[in-house]
């Protein structure tokens, strides 16, 4: 996947979690952060939760815990959903 | 009184009951041979242990931890994210008397100098003397050697491979008044307190829920929970319970759940489950997040009791649940309402089995002024102004609960004052905190710091005492105020908050909410004003309109309303921790879309049958996040 791709399929999984969200987003792209997201942790979890069924794999706890910006997620979807 | 719904006999309460004698007498009182815990594992297989086992590896894992040079009395940290390697180990440190401090692992995203600042914190309090972990939280743990002046070690359950070392000594033996674990509240704030349980008040309200909460028939049963194991409601709640009673439990991991919510009725489904607890939230999640088409091929027929707590509930997040998985055979009754906190161990009341959500609709003129509960009959409820509470049933049996005004001297029925609980289950104190342990637990019961009242024995639980906000001698829960304003169009849902300021002659009313993008503020803040005056016959002193981001939440999304108090009066609210985003600093008006959707539908289909109702009791556990 391209990071435009994986970009896209965070977004689009941001939308099923909180409808219109990225209607909502001008800037989102890798070095946004996502404690500045306004979303709440139980969301991004979602979110997670629906990017592994999407691409059929599984995150480590351990690697989900060391991400702070978007730009950390999409290096770890490129490592796992390879 | 409560009342027996099932034909239920309580067993014998054992007063002498410790973590060792349930451990030990679970293989005999449950009948079946197979009976157990199941846990599931990250990939969705699973393994279950039958209490006879369970003994055994019990054993095996306390051996382990004594051969490390631990002994009863000791304090150790457990940050364990697996229920397996958690559940027998915890068990394994309280079989012999070693005592677990369960805290939350590092788990979601980043933040992760915030957590290890809270958890040093945390544990510098609770003097650990060794960290419990699991080898994948390992790396992010070591950080806190060093950061906290008892902890000497760290030690990954992995470690405890085959039978423990020829070395190790046998367990100790510990007695009903031993410390049995510490139960940490909120880790964010600045001086998190730690509830000191006894195997005794475990014993004690694990006994109570089990035989006269849930009535529970070990022969059925099967209680199933995603629950965090470093909350109360979790731990006691699905591991210590059960094993007073010899309940079969089955966990899913926490995250599990998060990621794929639909795994909980699906494993319901799958295995028989009849009992399962979880927070207001879980229940919106589970309903948006699990398809009809996935709903349809399950069996939740056997699925007798949803026990609703933790935050406070919304009837119509309930109602929604109920109606979602219906085809799935969920009885409607399921949905049972509950009281408690850390400070009682874990429950204090529980609901009627057979009638959950009851409800009573006070006149509002005399609660606010007078602080009476005077029901108001049907046909003329549309013409006044009216507020209304959930029951939260019937305290247990042994237990007391009374209704004290700000003297400490008893109220009488259907008049609002501090919920005090005494009897066996209150917890120890707070750990080496006399001060705050003088406070609350109190020569004549436990001060809850909820307002209610009671009628005819039944506990209605109408706000947190801190919270109250007294307007010129009338009393007004910041809830009554704060879901008005958020059915404004143009405020984000769920993102008000209402408290008093000192005035020149009396209290003031303040109202602070979040804004969605692109609003007239003028008219918005006229039309807040419009809102607080047409319901509750008052003006608000002032009206803050934020964007998004900016009122203070706790890590789990709550709303602080003492904190947010506090900012405004320092002059710092909005100031600092808008979350924006972007080079920007563009503002996000997301948060919390998901409630607010699935609120929107339910309330638009359940606005007619159930006349607009919002009401809430008292949720387990409240002061943490």
């Amino acid at each position: 996947m391209t990071e435009n791709e994986i970009l896209s399929l965070m977004k689009s999984s941001l939308d099923q979690v909180a409808p219109g969200w990225s209607k909502e987003v001008k800037d989102f792209g890798p070095n946004v952060k996502f404690k500045d997201m306004a979303v709440d942790s139980v969301q991004i979890m979602e979110m997670v939760g629906i990017i592994e069924e999407r691409c059929s794999c599984q995150f480590a706890d351990e690697d989900l815990a060391q991400i702070n910006k978007v730009g950390d997620m999409i290096t770890l979807i490129k490592k796992v959903a390879a | 009184m409560r009342k027996v719904y099932t034909g239920h006999v309580p067993t014998e309460y054992d007063p002498q009951w410790t973590v060792r004698r349930g451990v030990e007498a679970a293989k005999n009182v449950n009948p079946r041979p197979d009976a157990g815990m199941r846990f599931i594992l990250e990939d969705g297989s699973d393994k279950k242990f039958t209490f006879r086992e369970l003994e055994e590896e019990v054993i095996r894992r306390a051996r382990w931890l004594l051969s490390l040079g631990l002994q009863k009395g000791d304090r150790v940290a457990f940050i364990v994210p697996g229920p397996l390697d958690f559940v027998l180990t915890f068990l394994g440190a309280t079989y012999t008397g070693i005592v677990p401090v369960p805290l939350y692992p590092p788990m979601g995203f980043g933040k992760l100098d915030a957590y290890v600042r809270d958890t040093a914190r945390t544990l510098e309090i609770a003097k650990v003397k060794m960290l419990v972990t699991q080898k994948k939280v390992e790396p992010i743990l070591w950080s806190l050697i060093g950061k906290v002046s008892t902890l000497k070690d760290l030690v990954c359950v992995e470690r405890f491979v085959g039978p423990a070392p020829d070395n190790a000594p046998e367990p100790a033996i510990v007695q009903p008044e031993d410390v049995c674990f510490v139960q940490f509240t909120s880790g964010s704030t600045a001086a998190p307190k730690g509830v000191v349980v006894t195997h005794r008040s475990l014993g004690a309200n694990g006994y109570q829920i089990m035989q006269n909460g849930l009535e529970v028939d070990i022969q059925n049963d099967l209680a199933v929970s995603w629950l965090p194991l470093y909350h109360d409601m979790g731990l006691i709640g699905f591991v210590i319970s059960p094993l007073t009673a010899g309940l079969e439990t089955c966990f899913i991991p926490t995250l599990s759940f998060i990621k794929r919510p639909s795994v909980w009725m699906e494993t319901i489904s799958k295995f028989k489950g009849t009992i399962t607890f979880a927070p207001n939230f879980a229940y919106g999640l589970a309903a948006k997040r699990t398809p009809p088409e996935k709903v349809k091929a399950m069996d939740l027929s056997q699925l007798r009791l949803l026990g609703a707590g933790a935050e406070p509930n919304n009837p119509l997040t309930l109602a929604n649940f109920m109606e979602h998985f219906a085809p799935a055979g969920l009885k409607p009754e399921a949905m049972l309402p509950v009281y408690g906190m850390a400070e009682a161990t874990l429950a204090m009341t529980f609901s009627h089995l057979d009638q959950p959500l009851r409800t009573e609709v006070l006149d509002g003129e005399i609660y606010a002024t007078e602080g009476r509960a005077v029901v108001v009959p049907k046909d003329q409820q549309a013409s006044r102004a009216t507020v209304e509470f959930v029951s939260c049933g019937y305290v247990f049996p042994d237990h007391g609960i009374a209704i004290l005004d700000d003297n400490g001297q008893p109220l009488p029925d259907r008049k609002v004052g501090e919920v005090v609980f005494s009897g066996p289950s209150v917890a120890a104190g707070y750990f080496e905190n006399p001060e705050a342990t003088a406070k609350s637990f109190r020569p004549d019961g436990l001060r809850t710091g909820d307002l209610g009242y009671l009628a005819d024995g039944e506990l209605f639980v109408t706000g947190r005492k801190k919270d109250l906000i007294i307007l010129n001698g009338r009393n007004y829960d910041p809830q009554s105020i704060e879901w008005i304003i958020a059915e404004i169009p143009g405020v984000r849902m769920g993102n008000v908050i209402a408290f008093s300021r000192p005035g020149e002659s009396s209290e003031e009313l303040v109202i602070v909410a979040e804004t969605k993008e692109k609003q007239d503020l003028q008219a918005l803040a006229t039309q807040i004003r419009e809102a607080v005056r047409e319901n509750h016959a008052m003006n608000p002193a002032d009206v803050v309109l934020l964007p998004a981001g900016a009122l203070p939440k706790t890590t789990s999304g709550k709303l602080q309303r003492q904190k947010a108090r506090q900012q405004y009066i320092e002059g710092s609210l909005g100031v600092e921790g808008v979350r924006t985003m972007g080079e920007r600093g563009q503002t996000l008006t997301l948060a919390k879309h998901v409630a607010r959707s699935a609120m929107t539908r339910v309330r638009h289909a359940v606005a007619k049958r159930a006349s607009g109702i919002f009401s809430r009791f008292s949720p387990f556990n409240r002061n943490r996040t």
